[in-house]
Parts: C-alpha cells; sequence; structure tokens
C-alpha cells in the first residue's frame, strides 16, 4: 500500500502538468543519470534573461519527473541567475518522503540538467 | 532443496530480509566470515615476503587458495591462477596484457549483451591501437547468432572476449561451439571469457569450455569483496605484460631496469589481499559442502536455483499474462537471472515500493548500458537468485508483486 506522501509523488509524476515539448524553446538542455538510465530534456524559454516558459519530456522514475515538475514551479518567471542558485537540498526538501542517496540524484536530474545553463 | 538461511548471518540482522539481488553481490555465509576472522586473528602477516614462521604459514594459506580455484576450474596447474581485485581489475588486466598482440586494422569481437567490464577495457585498446571492434548479434531471446559469428571472423581477429552468462538476460553462451568458429576462421585467435555469472551457479571446467582466458569476480561467490581471478593457460599468461609493477612481481632490480617473475606473481604487485583470497578459499569449501537429495557441492547448488528458477517464472505468469510485467529474453534457469519489465511502475520506483517489503531487487541498466539501448529499455528489474534463497523467498515476493500491480 502506498502512503499518502507516496501516493502525492507517483500522482504528481502520473499526471504532470509541466511536461511536453515546447516549440518556441530557446534553450535545450539534456540529461541523463547513466546509472539508472533516467533520461530528460528540459525545454527553457527565455524573455530577457528571465524563464518566461519551461517544459520537460522525460523517460524516468517518478521521483525524477516528480523532482522535474517541483523545479519547473519553482524557476517560471525567475531570472536565470536565481535559479542557477537553487541547491540540491531545496529541491530534495520538497518530497514529502525520505530519499535516500541514490533517489536524491534522481529527484535533482531536473536541476543538474538545468546547470547545464551555465556552459551555454 | 538447500535450506541454509541460518548459514548467513545476515538474516540475524534482517529476519525478514528477501534479498534478490545475488548476480550483483552475494551475502556472505558464516564459514567464510570465520575464515576471514581467523586468518586475522591467527596467521596475519605478509606473503611470500617473511622469513619468519607466521608469514610461511600465511603464504601456504594463500598458495594453497591457489591450488583450490585451480582444482574448482578443472585447471591444469595453480599456476595458470592469477588473484586479483575483481573481475574488472582482471579484464583490464587482460586487455593490457594483450596490447602487443593487436597491429593497425586488427579486430576483436564482443556481443551486443557485454558488461561495462567487458567493454570499456576494449574500446580504449582499440582506441588506442586503431583497431576495429565487432559486435555479435544475438536474436530477441538473447541467444548469440553463431551465423552471425562465422561472417564475423576473419585472420585479423585477434581476440573474442564474452560473457558466459548475461547478466540481464541470463542466456548461457555455448562457448565450444564459439571457439570451434572463432578457431577455424582465425586459428590463433584467443577466446576470453567473463564466467562472473557463471561461476556461482555451474561446475565450470576450463578444458571443456576450451578458452584461453577465464576471470570472475570472489564476491559473487560468496567470498570477500576485493577478490578477483583469471585463470589462463600458462602459455598465454606468459606472453602478458603485467599491469601492476612493484614490489613481489620482480625476480631482479636495477637502477635503471628490472626482470620480472614468471605468472601468476608477475601479475600480482603490490601486497596481496590475502584475508580475501583465502575467504574464497573458504567459500569453494563452503559450496563443496552442500548437498541435497542425491546432488552434492555444485551440482546441488545448479539444481537448487533452477528450482528457485523455474518456480518464480510459474507464479509469475498470471502476472505476465495479463501484461503486468514482461520478461526479457529467454533466461536460462541455470543462471538464476529474471530480468523484467513492468509497464506500470519505472524500474526503480518498482524496487522502491519492494524494499518497502523487504524484497531486494535490482533496478536500473545493470552496467548493461548498450543492451538495454538495443532492447529500447530505459531500465529493467532484476530478480537473481544464491543459494541462501527459498521458496518463503519467492512466494513473499510473488504476494508483494501481485499487491502492488
Amino acid at each position: 500500500m502506498l502512503t499518502k506522501e507516496e501516493s502525492y509523488i507517483f500522482d504528481l509524476a502520473q499526471n504532470p502538468q509541466h511536461a511536453g515539448e515546447l516549440v518556441d524553446a530557446t534553450l535545450t538542455l539534456e540529461g541523463a543519470n547513466l546509472s539508472c538510465g533516467d533520461e530528460i530534456v528540459l525545454y527553457l524559454e527565455l524573455s530577457n534573461d528571465v524563464i518566461a516558459s519551461a517544459k520537460h519530456s522525460s523517460r524516468a522514475c517518478a521521483v525524477c519527473v516528480a523532482g522535474a515538475e517541483m523545479l519547473i514551479e519553482e524557476i517560471i518567471g525567475k531570472e536565470v541567475k536565481k535559479t542557477l542558485e537553487i541547491t540540491n537540498e531545496e529541491i530534495i526538501k520538497k518530497f514529502p518522503i525520505e530519499l535516500s542517496p541514490t533517489r536524491q540524484k534522481c529527484a535533482t536530474l531536473a536541476l543538474q540538467t538545468l546547470r547545464g545553463l551555465k556552459k551555454t | 532443496m538447500l535450506e541454509l538461511k541460518n548459514q548467513f548471518p545476515i538474516y540475524q540482522s534482517h529476519p525478514n530480509l528477501v534479498y534478490l539481488d545475488s548476480a550483483a553481490t552475494t551475502q556472505k555465509p558464516q564459514a567464510v566470515i570465520s575464515a576471514v576472522l581467523d586468518f586475522y586473528t591467527k596467521y596475519n602477516a605478509p606473503i611470500h615476503r617473511g622469513t619468519y614462521g607466521l608469514s610461511d604459514i600465511a603464504t601456504s594459506m594463500y598458495e594453497n587458495s591457489r591450488q583450490k580455484v585451480a582444482g574448482f576450474l578443472g585447471a591444469a596447474s595453480a599456476e595458470e591462477i592469477v588473484f586479483t581485485k575483481n573481475a574488472t581489475e582482471s579484464i583490464n588486466l587482460i586487455a593490457h596484457g594483450l596490447k602487443k598482440r593487436f597491429a593497425k586494422g586488427d579486430n576483436l569481437i564482443l556481443s551486443e549483451v557485454e558488461h561495462h567490464s567487458n567493454l570499456i577495457p576494449w574500446q580504449k585498446l582499440a582506441e588506442e591501437l586503431e583497431v576495429e571492434i565487432r559486435y555479435l548479434k544475438m536474436d530477441l531471446a538473447g541467444h548469440i547468432d553463431l551465423e552471425n559469428l562465422k561472417t564475423l571472423v576473419d585472420q585479423k581477429t585477434k581476440i573474442i572476449s564474452l560473457t558466459h552468462c548475461s547478466n540481464v538476460l541470463g542466456t548461457i553462451n555455448p562457448l565450444s561451439e564459439i571457439k570451434k568458429i572463432t578457431q577455424k576462421g582465425s586459428p590463433s585467435s584467443l577466446l576470453i571469457v567473463d564466467a562472473s555469472q557463471t561461476v556461482p551457479h555451474l561446475t565450470l571446467s576450463v578444458k571443456k569450455i576450451n578458452c584461453d582466458l577465464l576471470f570472475f569476480s570472489g564476491h559473487k561467490l560468496y567470498a570477500p569483496s576485493g577478490v578477483g581471478v583469471i585463470w589462463g593457460q600458462k602459455a598465454v599468461l606468459d606472453t602478458l605484460e603485467p599491469l601492476n609493477y612493484g614490489g613481489g612481481m620482480v625476480e631482479d632490480v636495477s637502477p635503471i631496469s628490472a626482470t620480472f617473475q614468471e605468472a601468476p606473481q608477475k601479475f600480482e604487485g603490490g601486497t596481496p589481499n590475502a584475508e580475501g583470497v583465502i575467504g574464497l578459499s573458504a567459500a569453494l569449501d563452503f559450496i563443496s559442502s552442500l548437498s541435497f537429495n542425491e546432488l552434492s557441492g555444485m551440482k546441488a547448488v545448479e539444481a537448487h536455483i533452477s528450482l528457485l528458477h523455474n518456480e518464480t517464472l510459474r507464479l509469475l505468469s498470471p502476472l505476465i499474462e495479463q501484461g503486468k510485467i514482461q520478461i526479457i529474453g529467454k533466461p536460462d534457469p541455470r543462471s538464476g537471472i529474471i530480468s523484467f519489465y513492468c509497464p506500470k511502475y519505472h524500474p526503480h520506483d518498482l524496487a522502491y515500493l519492494l524494499d518497502k517489503e523487504e524484497i531486494c531487487i535490482r533496478a536500473g541498466q545493470h552496467c548493461a548500458s548498450p543492451l538495454h539501448q538495443k532492447l529500447n529499455l530505459v531500465a529493467s528489474n532484476r530478480i537473481s537468485f544464491g543459494v541462501n534463497n527459498n521458496l518463503a523467498d519467492v512466494n513473499k515476493l510473488i504476494e508483494s508483486l501481485n499487491g502492488i500491480l
């Protein structure tokens, strides 16, 4: 049986609000977790250094997809440089369940992918 | 069936544990733990270095272990056994040691199912020496295509390096037939075998397989971590370059050069993992001591693993028929490996849900990314058995899967 907290994460992953592609994406970032095979693509639409819109396309576990959903909620409307200040702990804290070190990597894959912005 | 839970102390700490990840690493029996403890408390001394009695005893225990491993593999002599850190170090040593055999434009053959450890060392060698890697195809069940092999081998094929059993698909490769084909196409080619997944469950004979080099990790065979083995025909081992230079492997050293001992000592530079090697010896004794019905030793293990495997597949069949899980490939029951995909839950999520009930199964790509790419799978789940498992483990797994799915 799933707990209420686990159900929240699975629901978030099974009914993602920000999944899909952005046709007008200014930037597309790809990330992967080689140890488990999770893959994510982040689509960002920038307007004057502000993230106007964002979506993700994930082939990943529930924790990873939920992490991407939580991240996108956090970054829309924010300046790019502010989003790069988001820490792993801030994302992990949003999860109502305890995450093992392995699952923390899943939760922060979208954030790691966003950090690819530093290279662009 | 074997009933050995009382010989594995892990169950004293975790009485409800259902450990189904022996293909990754096995739990350790008390006999192995005691052997390591015994070595440290009674016999610890440097191997091959001391001029005193205690060192002689430790050296003798270490070399007796080499002899035991040789017997276990059906090798001609203990000189054919090299101790390493694990299977990964073994194959790195082999790939490094064989470099001189290759010239630009030569080729080597691997299969599509290889573990990363039997892939990346060859990729690096191929890049450095401008050697071509040819990949042996498999069918959808995971069986190697022998007709395809005939088209791949030519006079420039220097080695073929294959797993004996896929760590994902649980299929067992027909090595003797493979050797015949490669020898016909390239008489001087070497067959190298990753036996990491078969050494724990099958009676192996390097003579029957007719390979040239074979390697495995001890920790998948109930031995401690940090000990691996290479078996090689002495004539082949003598041609390999060492990987680790230093103490213990030299014959004569001057300020400008050194000469090395013969195999196997030339590959064992540095103070070895004596307690690991002695633990491996204890693991082999442990296997030899097992019996049920008329079977003993590895034959008992093989029958036990096959029973667990077949019973699991039988009990999974309703879930398979309902499309709730899909078995990947067609695993050989002797492998004790069943990988599957579940449409409802990502492999990580399913492993998490089972872990809540103290059931440990693997989720991920199992260090076989190219295979998962070929199968178009992000990841998979894997159940794998050891001698410590029993039918109650299988029943608890099935009950939990039925509840979750």
